[in-house]
């Protein structure tokens, strides 16, 4: 009986991807002149794992290609070639032809296989011309085994009486041949690592008749004696994470000092059992980070965390969020995780909208407490109030669960830079600070584009070419400098560079020559500085590096808009440029401020606030006709009448009577006329277009405590729409 | 483009499913009570040498497993292997071995099958 | 409201449930399939620019959804919205997806049985009615209903309520000029 494998493809695909990730940053970690053992090991073992999947699956183009860069990887780890730039770029481009043709595979759209084999075509001619390679001395043979352990012995004792060995209890489930992964290559990989005893368990097979020739009954019970790190045998089984069940632990020759991988808890895949060794020091740590620290594990605790392979990084704007991933930076593989599960987005979402209604309706009900009268209303109302609290408590938890670090998107830069860099003949330093910080999955999506086109205006436009730099007395390496961080209930993302700067001439010339300013204008340099945000303002940047989507900073702005964000840019000729975006932790709630507006009630979003006040009468003055201003922190501000805009009765209409709410969209002020400020609140946003459509000056809209609908109000569009109605 | 250092057989380029329809396998009886396994002995074939072996359950006589073609297995391939052979000690009836495969041996001894299978 | 259901079991082949309803003199009908709830009159909130005929959003079951006055889109006189007036809320496929509205109706009558067979077409009722919308007329005990067509109704509604306020009137009205 044969089962349809393609219900298992999209793992594999997932996984494949992932694991690409994991090889590309390893390959740009490598350092050329002394690479760790540890990252050609990981780099050889996504190439291997694979190859080996694409094979399962019947993907032989794929299977082929990846054979070839498995066959060049051995080479390397086995010290037959030695590490160099140019193999590492072409490696790289086997990363992107991998990618390619899993991605054709995928979404069963044709692939230009030229490129294919012409890297391929690469790759060989390499694998062949390695005996006319000069070889270095034998200094550096890159022993295969990943765990290099020339560790010094243990302080307290010398060599201990029995070595150390791993007993390894290994027990698929039945669909562990679908997934692409089959138990033989791991027990090669393990017979690498030490002198391995293989004792099978038949128990579970059926009789011939009723085999089912794709499911595995088999398991087995294993023996590995040698020094093994924990997370080498880990990463034999990585793949497997998910289809088995696995044990681990240690015997003999651990003494307590030397506490080399102590942690005798190796469960990996859920359910499992975890087992204390009790002639060890057993620290029950988790099984991704190396347990002690102590001066005696140094070298070994080294040889597994340093030069290791790369975050457990998604490929940015991954589809799954994988919930509770430990981002360490160093940790190397996923497999360590045992705390984590992937979690399908359309399950998070229905558990925020769920936790988005709870809110509302426990605001309902404190409405209502707050009303009533009698012996127990008071215990109700303390009731309620603490029903808001853990309401709040457990929407804080959702919303942190739906969080990811921006390293996701962050990842993806340091190919780009160096890439781009390349090509364009600069030298370029990629720093990258903050990357922990976190931000909900679907601000972090999409982010990365906006992100994306101001590195490249950074790189294009902002810093010199070498000789430039030096000439002025920088240094030949320009540095582009990425950085993330919580500021006061937003998060701040920075783009920022040592280049140039900008031109305020040639920015007002050019704004000028296309009649976005008028010949006599006269800008701050703040407003100048804003200029190239204007649409029809961009240079001709080239639309075929990007991903096609639209280019210019008048885009970047309004993808940061979109996000409930802002961006400010600050400059100065000769030193370089920062680009500052504000954006809110998520898109389902927002920080808000009710206004009243006659018998309405509005909520500006606090983001866009400056202040709020009462003005005087004196210090209102009227443009031409009927426009009328106000003086604010020495500048004149127009004020829009919400009341007119909106089609509302107003409570009043002097403004000396109302309220002024100072508010900025898109780098302009403008003061908004209110009746009343009604107070601040959290809402969660609602979509007024999924049903009804887009209005001006409206971002969307929230339920009140009483259950009434409230408007969001998008001061840009407000803004915007007003100008219309002046111009009308 | 399909040459590997190892030397393994040129699989021809095949899209699509990954397991055999039955009937494009490449077994072939080498007589009443034999079977030739056929070169490639993975999970995508499992399906169709279990049915090939099927065949055979039954004989009443000697069954002889004619290995000397297999050039790739793997555990799922084994497995089958495995379990017929198992089978037809149960019944009391017997498996002999023909020809050498250092791939199935070695894949038999990594899997710790090769008491199982009673490879010489 | 009185829903008294014609058993499924009853309605033969080439029959569909309908949903009638009151409006002014007239009886109209929309298909049952469509309709997701019946609830009474609560105040809107109203939005910026809107066609008259839309009253505002209100929020059901956690969804903000439009509620438009029939009467105003059929260029009916106003009426008072008194305790038995009643939303009619329905659902609405367009090239967007699925849409709720909210209907306001004077009041709901009988879930009748209607023999696609013995569907009328409309026939050409000069101005008054925009016939892209009715499929056509069919007599229940001695009433004739007015079946519409609730996807096109609200479809020629809803390029006028993406963003060009002030020309929704003016489409809007179009075909029901009285």
């Amino acid at each position: 009986m044969t089962i349809d494998l393609t219900q298992f493809h999209d793992a594999f695909f997932e996984e494949s991807f992932e694991a690409l990730d994991s090889m590309e940053a390893a390959l740009l970690k490598l350092d050329i002149g002394a690479p760790e053992p540890e990252l050609i090991n990981t780099i050889f073992r996504v190439a291997h794992s694979i190859k080996g999947g694409s094979a399962t699956f019947g993907f032989s183009d794929i299977a082929s290609f990846t054979h070839s860069c498995e066959t060049l990887l051995d080479e390397l780890r086995s010290g037959g070639m030695q590490v160099s730039l140019v193999i590492s770029d072409v490696l790289l481009k086997t990363v992107d032809v991998m990618r390619a043709m899993l991605r054709s595979t995928q979404s069963k759209q044709p692939l230009d296989m030229q490129k294919v084999s012409d890297v391929q075509f690469d790759v060989e001619m390499m694998i062949a011309q390695k005996n006319n390679a000069p070889a270095k001395p034998a200094a550096a043979p890159v022993k295969a085994a990943p765990a290099v352990v020339p560790a010094p012995a243990a302080p307290a004792s010398a060599a201990p009486a029995t070595p150390p060995r791993w007993e390894i209890s290994f027990r698929p489930y039945r669909e562990l041949f679908a997934r692409g992964n089959d138990p033989l290559r791991m027990m090669r990989e393990l017979a690498e690592l030490g002198e391995l005893t293989v004792n099978v368990d038949v128990s579970a097979l059926p009789r011939f008749e009723e085999l089912d020739a794709q499911s595995c009954y088999l398991a087995w019970k294993l023996e590995l004696a040698g020094d093994v790190p924990e997370d080498a045998i880990k990463q034999v089984f990585e793949w497997a994470e998910g289809d088995c069940d696995l044990e681990l632990r240690l015997t003999g020759g651990a003494t307590p000092a030397s506490g080399t991988n102590t942690n005798a808890n190796g469960a990996v895949a859920a359910p499992a059992a975890e087992l204390a060794d009790p002639s060890s020091n057993a620290t029950a740590s988790t099984a991704a980070s190396a347990s002690a620290p102590a001066a005696a594990d140094a070298a070994v605790a080294d040889a597994i965390l340093s030069g290791a392979a790369a975050p457990t990084a998604a490929p940015a704007g991954a589809p799954t969020l994988t919930a509770v991933k430990d981002a360490k930076p160093d940790a190397i593989s996923a497999v360590g995780d045992s705390g984590s599960i992937r979690v399908s987005v359309e399950k998070i979402d229905e558990l925020m909208n769920t936790v988005g209604e709870l809110v509302i309706t426990q605001a309902m009900l404190s409405q209502l407490g707050a009303a009533l009268e009698g012996g127990n209303a008071e215990k109700l109302r303390a009731g309620l109030a603490q029903l808001e609290r853990n309401t709040r408590e457990l929407q804080e938890s959702v919303m942190r669960v739906r969080m990811l670090p921006i390293s996701f998107v962050f990842s993806r830069f340091p190919r780009m830079v160096r890439d781009i860099a390349q090509r364009l003949g600069k030298q370029i330093d990629l720093k990258l600070t903050g990357e922990q910080t976190e931000l909900d999955k679907t601000v972090l999506e999409k982010i990365g584009d906006p992100l994306v086109h101001l590195v490249r205006n950074s790189i294009d436009h902002g810093i010199e070419m070498p000789d430039v730099r030096m000439a002025a007395g920088k240094d030949a390496i320009g540095t582009v400098h990425l950085d993330a961080c919580h500021r006061g209930g937003n998060i701040a993302v920075e783009v920022s560079d040592d280049g140039g700067g900008l031109d305020k001439e040639r920015i007002l010339a050019k704004a000028r020559q296309r009649g976005l300013v008028g010949p006599n204008d006269v800008l701050t340099d703040e407003q100048i500085h804003d200029l190239i945000f204007l649409p029809g303002f961009s240079t001709a940047e080239k639309t075929t590096d990007l991903s096609g989507r639209g280019v210019g900073m008048d885009v970047v702005r309004r993808n940061v808009k979109e996000l409930g964000g802002k961006i400010e840019l600050r400059s100065e000729r000769g030193k370089g440029s920062r680009f500052i975006i504000t954006l809110p932790l998520t898109l389902a709630i927002v920080d808000g401020q009710s206004v009243a507006v006659g018998s309405e009630t509005y909520i500006i979003p606090l983001i866009s606030i400056v202040e709020s006040m009462r003005l005087k009468e004196t210090s209102i003055s009227r443009l031409s006709g009927h426009n009328e201003v106000f003086s604010f922190r020495g500048d004149y501000l127009p004020i829009i009448r919400l009341h007119e805009l909106f089609g509302v009765e107003p409570r009043a209409r002097a403004l000396h009577e109302g309220l002024v709410v100072i508010a900025e969209g898109d780098g302009r002020r403008v003061g908004l006329f209110v009746d009343d400020l009604l107070g601040q609140q959290q809402v969660v946003i609602k979509s007024l277009e999924v049903n009804y459509g887009h209005v001006e000056g409206v971002s969307g809209a929230t339920i009140l405590g009483d259950g009434s609908v409230a408007l969001i109000l998008d001061v840009t569009g407000i803004i915007h729409a007003a100008s219309m109605r002046a111009a009308a | 483009m399909n040459k590997s250092k190892q030397g393994t057989a040129t699989r021809a380029t095949r899209r699509g499913r990954a397991v055999k329809t039955p009937g494009t396998a490449t077994e072939h009886k080498t007589g009443s009570g034999g079977f030739a396994i056929a070169a490639e002995c993975t999970v995508a074939d499992a399906g169709s040498l279990k049915a090939g072996l099927a065949k055979l359950l039954d004989d009443t006589g000697m069954v002889t497993l004619d290995i000397s073609a297999v050039q790739r297995i793997d555990t799922a391939g084994l497995q089958v292997i495995a379990t017929f052979v198992r089978e037809r000690e149960s019944r009391g009836r017997q498996v002999e071995w023909h020809g050498t495969a250092p791939a199935l041996s070695a894949a038999a001894k990594l899997l710790g099958l090769s008491s199982l299978l009673k490879l010489s | 409201m009185s829903t008294n259901a014609v058993k499924p079991e009853q309605a033969g082949a080439g029959s569909h449930q309908v949903l009638t309803f009151v409006l002014g003199n007239e009886t109209y009908g929309v298909d049952i399939l469509r309709v997701q709830e019946i609830r009474g009159w609560s105040a809107v909130t109203k939005i910026p620019h809107a066609p008259s005929h839309v009253l505002g959003v209100l929020n059901l079951r956690g969804s903000i959804v439009p509620i438009v006055d029939l009467r105003m889109r059929f260029a009916l006189d106003r009426a008072e919205y008194t305790a038995i007036t009643v939303i009619i809320v329905v659902s609405v496929l367009s090239a967007a997806g699925r849409r709720d509205f909210g209907v306001v109706v004077d009041g709901v009558s009988d879930v009748v049985d209607v023999n696609t067979a013995e569907v009328k077409p409309a026939p050409e009722l000069g101005s008054r009615a925009a016939t892209d919308y009715i499929r056509g007329l069919v007599s229940v005990s001695d009433r004739m209903v007015v079946l519409l067509d609730i996807d096109r109704l609200i479809a020629t509604d809803m390029a006028s309520f993406a963003g060009n306020t002030s020309q929704g009137e003016t489409s809007l009205v179009a075909g029901a000029a009285a």
